[in-house]
């Protein structure tokens, strides 16, 4: 997976190219990780290239999620396909992801 | 079922010969009666006869005597002695040897002037003295008082007298002289020599001794008579219901509505709505005589007797029927009924009960026969019992021994779900409970399959226990030694020692390596096993075979090697096939087998199936006497399908590569896929964090199949019993604060896979996804 990580003020836009799997969502955590260090007030992610996610990315998702809304920044997902949007549906995620 | 009974059965010979009974007496009562009414009535004519001869005689006398007096009269006239006192002498004369009862009086009298031409009358008569029962000459008669004359017998006489010496009967009248009785004067004309009419004598007929006598004929109370003359149409008696006689005197017979001339004798009539028989007789001189007896009286008796013997007749041929009835009854019925209650009593499952009927003889050895018959039945049944207790002791100890045999058979197929290069079923049905053969197979390594058939020289329980020492005696041999005739070898001299009872075993031996296809195989004894190559057809391996195993010591065996391909199949199989009898005694045979085997393609569980129904068909029901064992293996070359992989996460992206490949190949269409490696991937990822906690080498076994319907990935692994199915699913539906991390995986799985299975087989693992390709 390749990661692209584009930052404006405190607005962060992270595109995410291939699979987000259980073999990759530690690089992910990694970056994110870096970002939360220092305060920002938008998180992007732009899946348009972004094959798949799995549990595993899920995962990661949930936790950004919940440290979007205990720092209060916005966090917000972008171009996500139907594969993808089918396994948020299907968790029940897309109850509380922003996704646009 | 009511015309089935004895009951019934007895009701209606009882009633039929009541009816017959009942018909013989009322012919013998017809008959008699018959009889019986014609002897009254001849009796009755009799009487009426008899009366009838009387009067009859009465009349004749009468007729003699008024001619022996016209005859008197005139031989006095042609006398001429005109002497008055001689004539009266000679009219007493003639009267005094009468009886009175007839007549009482008479005489003869001529016409004026004839005997003197001084004397206008002359006559001279007799009249009986009633007093002093004497005859005397009466001159009454001759008085001018009387004037004879003119009377009017003497006139009517006179008148009719028209032809000499005939008699002249009166019309009935009264008399004149203070006599009131009816009577009947009788004339006989006196004529002189000339023809003419001179005189007449008399004779009266005093009828009121004869009224009395008919009118006192009584045969039956109400029966009564008739007396007439028809001439002067003069009844004379008719008594009907005793009256008085006199009443009907001088009627005419026209009065009477029964009567006619033509009445015959017998003739039956109706007089006051009452039915009488007439007897009747025509007298002299248009006299007529009828008694007449109501019928009802008449047979009175005859209907008595009859009415009495009908009743006793019935009255005893009822009680007879009912004592014959009752008779059978309780002789027959009873006894019959009393063995049913007690018979079923008995089967309803009360044993000792005794049979007793004391009835009859015939009833009572029949009761006392019952009683040893239950007496025998307890002996069986006792016998029985023990033989059925031992019997059962024997099964059940055969059941566990098969149990045991059974249990040290490999019997679940696929045995390998993860191993896709061959394909092998076998099964083995025993004769008898237990069996001498045995198949048996298992992995070398990762790519030497050992398979075998055996046969043990017998069958039932020390055939049994021989089989499972060799089966362990020749798994252990060729475990141990690489060469697989020297395995065999070493087994045969290890069974010939521990082989007391001279037991032996044909065997075939086979060792396939499932990645080149290479099969060595060692035949000892037994049957040529079929052997197809390739997609071509089955038949017989022909090379030759080695001595049986536990025969000889130190035989050497020899390998021989054959190059399998993709398809390439193997039937191993015991006599007990070949030799599968029919009921005509024919035989299953070679032949057939490969016959059979060729015709139908398919696993190796349906071929074997297909030849068991064939087999079962062929022997059509008959017993089959040994064991059928068989086992069928399809070599399926190099997997393409399957992934053998290390349980580590890193690893994903091989398994990823393998299915992606997998799924190109198979043509799976890339919405199916991305669902399926999402799937695959929280599986594999589970496996790889769990399943193996310390072991380090723990592998997991991949395999697809594709069908026409579904794509099917298995995943195996050999970690801990884990079924993560039942885990409790994650509530997607919880706030964000509420949410778990944990459990997204496998229930991302169960919703986006058609189907996924978990099972836990020989300490494996098995989780099974598939998808369904036609929606």
């Amino acid at each position: 997976m390749e990661i692209k990580k584009v930052e404006k003020e405190k607005s962060v836009q992270i595109s995410l190219i291939g699979r987000l799997d259980a073999t990759t969502f530690s690089e992910l955590q990694l970056v994110l990780d870096e970002i939360f260090k220092s305060k920002i007030k938008e998180l992007v992610f732009d899946f348009k290239e972004l094959e798949y996610v799995s549990s595993a990315g899920l995962r990661i998702l949930l936790n950004a999620q919940k440290l979007a809304l205990n720092n209060s920044f916005k966090m917000k997902l972008i171009n996500v396909n139907k594969d993808v949007m089918d396994v948020f549906k299907i968790t029940g995620f897309d109850e509380f992801l922003t996704i646009e | 079922m009511f015309f089935k009974t004895i009951r019934y059965k007895i009701l209606l010979a009882v009633c039929v010969s009541f009816l017959f009974f009942t018909v013989c007496t009322f012919v013998v009562c017809f008959v008699y009666y018959k009889n019986n009414k014609g002897m009254a009535n001849v009796a009755c004519s009799a009487i009426v006869e008899n009366y009838a001869t009387d009067i009859n005689a009465t009349i004749n006398r009468l007729f003699d005597l008024s001619n022996n007096l016209s005859i008197l009269g005139e031989v006095f006239y042609r006398l001429n002695t005109k002497n008055h006192k001689e004539l009266e002498w000679s009219v007493f004369k003639v009267f005094s040897n009468n009886d009175s009862k007839i007549t009482f009086s008479g005489g003869v009298w001529y016409e004026p002037y004839i005997i003197k031409s001084s004397q206008e009358r002359f006559c001279a008569c007799a009249t009986h003295n009633n007093k002093e029962n004497v005859w005397e000459v009466n001159s009454f008669f001759e008085s001018e008082q009387y004037y004879y004359l003119s009377r009017m017998w003497y006139m009517s006489a006179k008148s009719f007298m028209t032809q000499y010496n005939k008699n002249i009967i009166s019309r009935p009248y009264f008399g004149a002289t203070g006599m009131k009785e009816l009577m009947i004067t009788i004339c006989t004309g006196i004529f002189d020599s000339k023809g003419k009419f001179i005189g007449t004598s008399s004779v009266d007929w005093e009828l009121h001794a004869i009224i009395k006598d008919l009118a006192d004929i009584k045969i039956t109370k109400k029966s009564f008579v008739l007396f007439a003359n028809k001439k002067y149409d003069f009844i004379l008696v008719l008594n009907y219901d005793n009256a008085d006689v006199d009443k009907n005197i001088g009627k005419s017979l026209s009065t009477i509505e029964w009567y006619s001339e033509n009445l015959k004798n017998e003739t039956r009539f109706f007089y006051n709505k009452e039915e009488y028989v007439c007897f009747i007789k025509h007298l002299f001189d248009d006299f007529v005589l009828c008694i007449n007896v109501p019928t009802k009286e008449l047979y009175y008796n005859i209907h008595n007797i009859l009415k009495i013997v009908v009743i006793i007749f019935l009255l005893s041929i009822i009680l007879s029927v009912f004592i014959i009835f009752r008779i059978l009854q309780y002789n027959i019925e009873k006894p019959i009924q009393y063995l049913v209650e007690k018979a079923k009593e008995y089967t309803s499952g009360i044993f000792n009960i005794k049979f007793n009927i004391s009835s009859s003889i015939e009833f009572s050895i029949l009761a006392s026969t019952f009683n040893n018959m239950i007496a025998s039945i307890k002996e069986h049944a006792t016998r029985l019992a023990i033989a059925d207790t031992t019997k059962k002791n024997i099964e059940r100890e055969l059941k566990i021994a098969r149990t045991i045999q059974s249990s040290n058979l490999k019997t679940i197929f696929p045995p390998y779900p993860n191993r896709k290069e061959f394909d092998i079923f076998a099964t083995m049905e025993p004769a008898k409970e237990v069996g001498g053969d045995f198949y048996d197979f298992f992995f070398l390594d990762d790519n030497h399959f050992v398979f075998l058939i055996a046969d043990v020289s017998d069958k039932g329980i020390p055939a049994a226990l021989f089989m499972m020492e060799s089966k362990g005696v020749i798994k252990n041999s060729i475990e141990r030694f690489p060469l697989l005739n020297e395995a065999i070898e070493k087994a045969n001299n290890k069974l010939y020692k521990s082989n007391d009872a001279g037991f032996f075993i044909t065997a075939f031996i086979a060792i396939l390596d499932v990645k080149t296809g290479i099969l060595e195989y060692i035949n000892a004894g037994h049957n040529k096993p079929l052997l197809k190559l390739a997609s071509s057809k089955y038949s017989y391996i022909d090379t030759k075979g080695n001595v049986a195993l536990g025969v000889f010591d130190n035989v050497k065996y020899n390998t021989y090697k054959v190059q399998l391909s993709k398809n390439s199949a193997l039937f191993l199989y015991t006599d007990g096939i070949t030799e599968a009898q029919n009921t005509k005694k024919e035989f299953f045979g070679e032949q057939r087998l490969m016959d059979t085997m060729n015709e139908f393609s398919s696993t190796a569980k349906n071929n074997i199936d297909n030849l068991k129904n064939t087999i079962k068909s062929f022997c059509d029901g008959a017993q089959q006497y040994d064991d059928m064992t068989m086992l069928n293996i399809i070599y399926k070359s190099e997997e393409t399908d399957r992934l053998i992989v290390g349980a580590k996460v890193d690893n994903w992206s091989i398994v990823y590569n393998f299915l992606t490949k997998n799924m190109i190949d198979k043509k799976i269409k890339k919405e199916y896929q991305s669902k399926v490696l999402l799937a695959s991937e929280e599986i594999f990822i589970n496996i790889a964090n769990y399943a193996y906690e310390k072991e380090k080498d723990g592998k997991v076994w991949i395999t697809t199949e594709k069908t026409d319907i579904t794509y099917d990935i298995v995943f195996v692994d050999s970690g801990k019993h884990y079924n993560p199915l039942e885990k409790k699913e994650p509530d997607v539906d919880a706030s964000l604060e509420d949410r778990q991390a944990g459990g997204l995986g496998i229930y991302l799985v169960k919703k986006i896979m058609d189907k996924v299975e978990y099972k836990y087989e020989n300490l494996k693992n098995i989780f099974v996804i598939s998808i369904n390709l036609q929606k």
